[in-house]
């Protein structure tokens, strides 16, 4: 008797979760390179006495967007945006995070660092560092950083199989203990920012959707509470 | 429900995001006005289910997890140290920084102060200070009988004096670099002050490896482009628009939540 409302209240549940993950692509399209969620849903199957399928719906993941993002001019020497499906890989005191937020900055050491303070890595895995009073900082396509025209290394690039399974930590940072392997393809576009890949508009639709769906179940929870205190009135009453 | 806060965060950072652009659009005419970029960053994630995490005994895993993000924030505010462009001023104690370096300032407190700001005066005693009346180290003092004060391109400040037929040295303006010159801290009145993150001052002669050169006559103007900071401020305004619009769609939903029970 409790199914239609359960039902109701799962999928409204759902949709909670999804203005959750909208609320905070929001948040985030102005994010450097912030990839866009989705939320996935699954449905879980019950069966009534008579074997008629119930199903809920259920929050079964999030699924991120790798759509690039637009690429905005800087003109910071220091800000890089990666075009193509590679990362650049930063040292932490936790172990190797892997980022597509290309704002570096130097540190007071001359470090490139991220602006949290950690060294992105060359090919072997050590820091650029340069010499105070360094004129010009170039860093070429390919990755290829050098100081007045003399050559340091090369900004170390990897891709995932899969990038959906790398874990955000905040501040753009990613985690995995899935294998990175080397990425030869993506570009490096020097003084430029990968900006984030939210569409407002479709954002908008689907909170606007959102919200429509919430209000369809909740009439459905109205109206089968309504039903049942129906029921229970006209069924017990007392007969004349 | 964490949407309401989500959204409400974007709205902050959004609107910082708005102070920075009116700051920038504010100092438009500031001399060596470099200008500023808000940069923002992704707030911690909470994990409902971890990616990885079996989902049945015979080995297979969930291949995305699900993090809901809890919104946005400033990360940084940093300078763009793009040299500005170089005005004409035809006034002998303006003096422009064209490549790296900052004048080092000796500020009321003895502390050194850096800026690029080079509207120079004199003092009544004529030692060479910028407009707040804080000198320009060294700390040169041109004569009063002197008829022309000349800066060469590597910083040294020539006069000529009344009967003489060779201008004479009076002092070597210095500047200084830094490692990182985007961690300097602002001071306001065109000062930067050091930081641990920008690192120690190196100071060498105007013109030798690594140091800009001075250009008598020219102003460095500040290295605002309006076009571009209207574009971002549309750009602002509309995304803290979109954060109103979530702010008040999750009101709502709330609200419907609370005619139900």
């Amino acid at each position: 008797m409790e199914t239609p409302l359960i039902v109701a209240l799962s999928r409204q549940m759902s949709v909670l979760d999804q203005m959750d993950v909208i609320a905070n692509n929001v948040a985030n399209m102005s994010t450097g390179a912030y990839k866009a969620e989705r939320v996935m849903f699954k449905d879980f199957v019950a069966r009534t006495e008579t074997g008629e399928p119930i199903i809920f719906p259920q929050q079964s993941g999030i699924h991120r967007i790798y759509n690039p993002g637009p690429i905005e001019r800087t003109s910071n020497p220091l800000d890089v945006a990666l075009r193509g499906d590679g990362y650049l890989v930063v040292q932490t005191p936790a172990g190797q995070r892997y980022t597509r937020n290309g704002h570096l900055a130097l540190d007071k050491d001359g470090q490139l660092v991220t602006p949290q303070g950690f060294a992105v890595v060359d090919s072997g895995d050590r820091p650029f560092v340069f010499n105070t009073g360094v004129k010009e900082i170039t860093i070429a396509k390919d990755g290829s950083v050098s100081a007045d025209d003399r050559p340091l290394g090369k900004i170390k690039l990897v891709k995932f199989d899969n990038p959906q399974q790398l874990v955000r930590q905040g501040t753009s940072l990613f985690k995995t203990d899935a294998p990175a392997q080397p990425s030869t393809d993506t570009e490096i576009l020097q003084g430029h920012i990968e900006g984030s890949n939210v569409e407002p508009i479709l954002e908008v639709t689907r909170f606007m959707n959102a919200s429509g769906f919430y209000e369809a179940a909740k009439k459905i929870v109205d109206e089968e509470h309504d039903r049942q205190r129906r029921a229970i009135q006209q069924l017990g009453s007392t007969p004349e | 429900m964490s949407s309401l806060e989500t959204a409400a965060t974007a709205m902050l950072a959004q609107q910082l995001n708005v102070d920075v652009i009116s700051n920038n659009i504010a100092n438009v005419n500031t001399t060596a006005f470099k200008r500023q970029r808000a940069e923002f960053a992704d707030l911690i994630y909470q994990t409902q289910s971890s990616v990885g995490s079996p989902t049945s005994d015979t080995g297979s895993v969930s291949v995305t997890g699900a993090e809901f993000g809890t919104g946005v924030k400033i990360g940084s505010v940093y300078r763009i140290n793009e040299q500005g462009n170089l005005r004409s001023t035809s006034n002998n104690f303006d003096v422009a920084i064209q490549g790296k370096g900052y004048f080092q300032i000796t500020l009321p407190n003895g502390q050194t102060a850096y800026t690029r700001a080079g509207s120079l005066q004199l003092d009544p005693t004529g030692q060479i200070v910028t407009p707040q009346g804080y000198t320009v180290q060294p700390g040169i003092t041109v004569p009063s009988n002197a008829l022309e004060v000349s800066i060469n391109q590597s910083g040294q400040v020539l006069v000529k004096i009344d009967g003489q037929t060779t201008p004479s040295n009076v002092g070597q303006l210095q500047l200084a670099v830094f490692p990182n010159q985007a961690g300097l801290k602002a001071l306001g009145d065109n000062l930067l002050q050091e930081t641990a993150a920008s690192g120690t001052a190196v100071t060498g002669t105007p013109g030798s490896s690594g140091f800009g050169t001075i250009l008598q006559g020219f102003l460095e103007t500040s290295n605002v482009n309006m076009v571009q900071e209207i574009t971002d401020l549309i750009a602002a305004q509309r995304a803290y628009e979109l954060a109103s619009k979530v702010v008040q769609t999750s009101d709502e939903m709330l609200n419907k939540l609370v005619q139900t029970a």
